[in-house]
């Protein structure tokens, strides 16, 4: 039987491993709620304005009016896209969460289908963080930690106030390693 | 030793066969990029025949002086446990390499390069950037030579390791994992995935064509008159013929193309664990060799797949990956290799049988089975809901079918397509289950191709529980585990199981003390 000396292979208690409680899950900043709703309503505007200008423009200078039905079903389709959207933030918002446990950072995201993330400490290459023109106005940045390999394992925890990212990434550096 | 021939020390350039292996290397990539402009240049030829050549000659000078430059401005060295290698013409570069994040190192040799008896070396390290690096002529000895330095890891454990005489040992005298006899090989060339090549087939029938055509028409002059009406009789067998030959040419492809890439092959263990310098090996290729190794404690995750072809030989193909450069993983369950770039950088071995399979778990994940198996299937639901979109997405056929034909052939339609896509589902939801120790997790699915993805949980980047609302209330969960080199997904586990499962992974990562790669 090969044994490897260099994996330490101690027995886990699986009675006492720790479980995450997603009831402790800290939400994000409300400044970050008021930056998707304002990209939410640019957007809303923007292909409102998109979609139901040329009608109008074709209905009041055009040659004839356009029938009512092509209306109703770009409208509808317009209200039916923007309201699913607007759903997943209205109802998602109050899942959208972090938790920073002694070894490793967790955080939950989405409405429809919500996912929730796991990244030990030991794991993370490095860490950025980010803050956009919206994010300066409102006063608000984004957590970016790095794993090897792979793109679906980087974790973005958007929505932090700056001090608690910092502290976040000093407990990072602070050798909280394994 | 042999380390102790080659100087490695002192920053120094590759080889000076490198320079005509770059000339070669560059020209291709030349080539590769400038080819409509050489077409255009060819088309036009008459009047502006002095302008092609002009454009040819700048070419090759541009060339030449390229190689030159790449090669005067390339050296590299090994000191103080770091690969440092200086390259770059008009931007210096100076890359520093801890040997211990060598992730793997392979010799390769391509016809020109075997031509000046040089050979390539590459070496990756799992950095995000995607730069793994490249020397492209050493003398077959230097290159080995380097290797092995390179994946010497002088690391922590080196001092602290207990070396019984047992361990310590070199593995160097053990038998071969696999070595791949002209028989099997054959085999392997038969068993491969034939439908990609089938497009190639037709393609070069097509570009043929002409020429049989002309064949045809001659021949067709000199053939009797009764003859012509029995072979005019007999013209319909052409399109029966036809697939059987594209069939062929299909085969034949996957037989030439395997046989040039696995000529030879021989995957063997060299080194010691104690020391961490255990690694496997594997050499193969006709005209294009390879010499792949990775060290054993860097696999981060394998994977087995197989066809119902492969199955009938009872020959797995199985990929260990290392972590890899810039995290190089193509579309999530594709796994196959192309030959460029990162692809490879991939070890595939194929025809593992049931008793190599064994082996190579055994010395990959040498703690597997810690403990007694639990087994994880998905529940019934993920039947339902494949059913559900398979058969939804059958649906505009039978109601299509019922426009033309008539109700009753529009329900038969429907039948047929809702009853084959259920008995498919069926299969692929038999297909696909899991198996865990507590540590690793080994994760099946597929049914006609079939694949079994394993990863240690120890050597984890992150844990990732997904479910949709329609989940949310049925109590079902998908859980990811990520790797640096590739994913081992669990789909449509009963949600408290998921969550079990994620804490536990999570705290088996924290829990581990020693290093992962």
């Amino acid at each position: 039987m090969p044994s490897m000396s260099h994996l330490k292979n101690e027995l886990v208690d699986l009675a006492g491993w720790p479980e995450l409680a997603e009831v402790d899950l800290v939400s994000v900043l409300p400044s970050y709620a008021k930056a998707r709703a304002v990209v939410w309503g640019s957007v809303a505007l923007g292909t409102g304005l998109l979609v139901a200008g040329p009608l109008t423009a074709l209905a009041v200078w055009g040659d004839s009016t356009p029938p009512w039905q092509l209306w109703v079903i770009l409208c509808g389709a317009w209200a039916l896209v923007m309201g699913l959207w607007g759903l997943e933030e209205w109802r998602g918002w109050p899942l959208r969460g972090y938790l920073v446990r002694e070894h490793d950072v967790v955080y939950r995201s989405g409405w429809w289908s919500r996912t929730v993330v796991a990244v030990p400490f030991s794991r993370i290459q490095h860490s950025e963080i980010q803050q956009g023109p919206l994010g300066r106005w409102l006063g608000y940045c984004t957590l970016k930690l790095y794993t090897a390999g792979a793109a679906g394992a980087n974790l973005e925890i958007p929505g932090l106030s700056m001090a608690t990212a910092r502290n976040i990434r000093r407990l990072l550096e602070d050798g909280s390693h394994g | 030793m042999a380390e102790a021939r080659f100087a490695f020390e002192v920053p120094r350039r590759q080889h000076a066969v490198g320079l005509l292996v770059l000339v070669g290397w560059q020209a291709q990539t030349m080539l590769r990029a400038a080819w409509p402009v050489l077409i255009a240049a060819y088309v036009q030829q008459e009047e502006d025949a002095k302008y092609f050549a002009w454009a040819m000659a700048a070419g090759a000078v541009l060339t030449v002086l390229g190689a030159v430059l790449h090669f005067w401005r390339f050296s590299f060295n090994v000191k103080d446990d770091k690969f440092h290698v200086h390259k770059g013409v008009f931007m210096r570069e100076k890359i520093n390499i801890p040997l211990d994040r060598v992730q793997a190192v392979h010799v390769e040799q391509n016809l020109i390069q075997r031509v000046f008896g040089v050979c390539g070396l590459r070496v990756d390290t799992a950095g995000s950037s995607g730069s793994e690096l490249r020397i492209h002529a050493l003398t077959w000895d230097e290159a080995h030579a380097l290797r092995a330095m390179l994946t010497a890891e002088e690391g922590p454990d080196k001092t602290t390791t207990e070396g019984t005489s047992a361990e310590t040992r070199t593995t160097r005298g053990r038998p071969p994992l696999l070595e791949l006899d002209v028989r099997m090989l054959l085999k392997v060339g038969l068993s491969q995935n034939h439908i990609a090549k089938v497009a190639f087939a037709i393609g070069g029938l097509i570009t043929f064509q002409g020429v049989a055509w002309e064949v045809i028409a001659e021949l067709w002059g000199r053939v009797p008159g009764l003859w012509r009406t029995i072979l005019l009789f007999l013209s319909p067998l052409l399109l029966v013929i036809s697939p059987v030959v594209i069939a062929t040419v299909a085969v034949a492809i996957s037989l030439v193309t395997s046989v040039l890439k696995h000529w030879q092959m021989r995957l063997w263990v060299e080194g010691s664990r104690a020391k961490r310098t255990a690694a496997l090996h594997l050499t193969q290729g006709l005209l294009n060799r390879q010499s792949m190794q990775i060290p054993l404690h860097k696999v981060q995750w394998v994977m087995w797949e197989n066809t119902w072809i492969r199955r009938l030989f009872s020959m797995d193909t199985v990929h260990i990956r290392q972590a890899a450069a810039g995290g190089t993983v193509e579309s999530r369950q594709s796994g196959s290799g192309r030959m460029d770039g990162g692809g490879a950088m991939k070890m595939g071995i194929p025809a593992m049988n049931s008793e190599r399979t064994r082996r190579l778990e055994a010395l990959l994940f040498p703690s597997w089975p810690e403990r007694r198996l639990v087994t994880m299937r998905p529940v019934k639901y993920a039947f339902w809901i494949r059913w559900g979109k398979r058969g939804l997405m059958l649906t505009p056929l039978a109601v299509g079918a019922g426009w033309v034909l008539g109700l009753g052939w529009g329900l038969a339609m429907g039948a047929l397509c809702w009853s084959w896509v259920g008995w498919l589902s069926r299969k692929v939801y038999r297909g696909q289950w899991a198996t865990t120790d507590g540590r690793h997790v080994s994760a099946h699915r597929g049914w006609l191709f079939r694949r079994r993805v394993m990863v240690d949980w120890t050597k984890l980047q992150a844990v990732e529980f997904t479910q949709n609302r329609i989940h949310a209330r049925r109590g079902v969960a998908h859980l990811t585990f990520h790797t640096s080199s590739g994913v081992a997904q669990l789909s449509y586990l009963p949600e408290e199981q998921a969550r079990q499962l994620r804490d536990l992974a999570v705290s088996r990562v924290v829990s581990h003390q020693g290093p992962w790669m």
